[in-house]
């Protein structure tokens, strides 16, 4: 019985100190990966970017997803390509969202298959090209498999969008824990 | 005769089995998630929101697609879909800027991409018909006479003598925790008057 005790105790206490540090950012979903490896995700622009080469959309897509390579040493990485099922997109809705990710997992698995990625050109209409890549930002960070975060993260629904635009370390720390 | 049939059956028992399959293997579960404003203060909640009021949910009164085309806001996006649930609310008491008896308020219910499933919104709820709330309000900008959200948390709900907040944001009860509601009432008419 005694023993029993000790190894419950054991069994415990290891658990509670090797469990993950409780970072505040959250894994809803995982890509497929191999450890040690970049996570290469491919994309398309949607059909309302497609024609709108210029657009500040697109310039703060192609931003946000230069930023979570740089800032994760290239730990992800987008590639663009005419087949990719994850698309990056626009809306216009004043529906109280900024931006919205929809994304896809396989049932059994649970490991994300695609995305689509929306910026809304209503309710940013009038802020500054930072807050916009700011959402773009937090909107690939969901299609990466991100939820949201209470720290000082772009995953933070309440940050000051015009400060914090790129990935913060709590973000990394996500990106580097998901995919090791 | 017999073994035709039996021929038969196997064949469409096997293809069956092969389609239950595919299925299987490729069957996907969606989710859909948003960045949106938040406010974490009642007294910039009552700052920024243009009509505050304290009324009862009546009905659901429909459901729209919201999503319109960025190339031209008359038309439905080509690709993707949102549907927003509206609410008739009647009006017991306009704390802040002018509201009329009955607000039809909206929120956004649900996305998918055109021939997708419809899928919630993270953390979205619906406005309970029959409950008391105190909302935090402006008007939608299509011109519709609908009035939406300010920002997370926009609508607490009134339980008795309690008020608690209502909201998809997750941390919004860190924020706004449950409290006397008379308090809470007087401490949004002080900010106000304030104002």
């Amino acid at each position: 019985m005694k023993r029993i005790f000790k190894v419950g105790v054991t069994v415990t206490l290891t658990a509670l100190l090797t469990a993950p540090v409780a970072y505040a950012w959250t894994a809803d979903y995982y890509w497929p990966h191999t450890r040690g490896q970049t996570l290469q995700i491919t994309y398309k622009w949607g059909d309302r970017l497609d024609d709108v080469p210029n657009s500040v959309w697109r310039k703060v897509f192609t931003n946000g997803m230069n930023q979570w390579t740089t800032k994760t040493g290239n730990k992800v990485r987008f590639s663009e390509s005419s087949s990719s099922s994850n698309i990056l997109n626009t809306y216009d809705d004043d529906d109280g969202n900024y931006g919205i990710c929809y994304r896809w997992t396989h049932w059994l698995t649970g490991k994300l298959t695609k995305f689509e990625a929306y910026g809304n050109v209503n309710t940013t209409a009038g802020v500054s090209d930072t807050f916009r890549q700011s959402v773009a930002t937090h909107e690939l960070g969901h299609g990466l498999g991100l939820g949201h975060s209470d720290q000082v993260a772009v995953m933070n629904t309440d940050r000051d969008r015009n400060r914090i635009y790129v990935p913060q370390t709590d973000d990394v720390n996500g990106i580097l824990s998901m995919y090791p | 005769m017999k073994k035709k049939w039996a021929t038969s059956i196997a064949v469409v028992a096997l293809l069956a089995a092969a389609l239950v399959g595919y299925r299987l293997a490729t069957w996907e579960v969606a989710t859909v998630h948003a960045d949106y404003p938040t406010i974490t203060t009642l007294e910039e909640l009552t700052r920024q929101a243009t009509v505050i009021v304290v009324g009862t949910v009546e009905e659901v009164a429909g459901t729209r697609n919201t999503a319109r085309d960025p190339l031209d806001p008359q038309k439905p996006h080509p690709s993707l879909e949102i549907v927003s649930v509206d609410y008739q609310v009647r009006v017991e008491e306009v704390l802040k800027g002018a509201a009329p008896a009955q607000l039809l308020v909206t929120q956004a219910k649900s996305a998918a991409p055109k021939g997708e499933s419809h899928v919630l919104f993270e953390g979205f709820k619906d406005l309970a018909v029959g409950q008391r709330y105190l909302l935090f309000l402006r008007q939608t900008t299509d011109g519709s006479e609908r009035w939406i959200g300010i920002a997370e948390p926009w609508r607490f709900a009134l339980l008795n003598d309690r008020i608690i907040v209502e909201s998809r944001w997750e941390h919004a009860t860190s924020y706004f925790p449950a409290a006397n509601a008379n308090e809470f009432l007087t401490q949004v008419r002080s900010y106000i008057s304030a104002n």
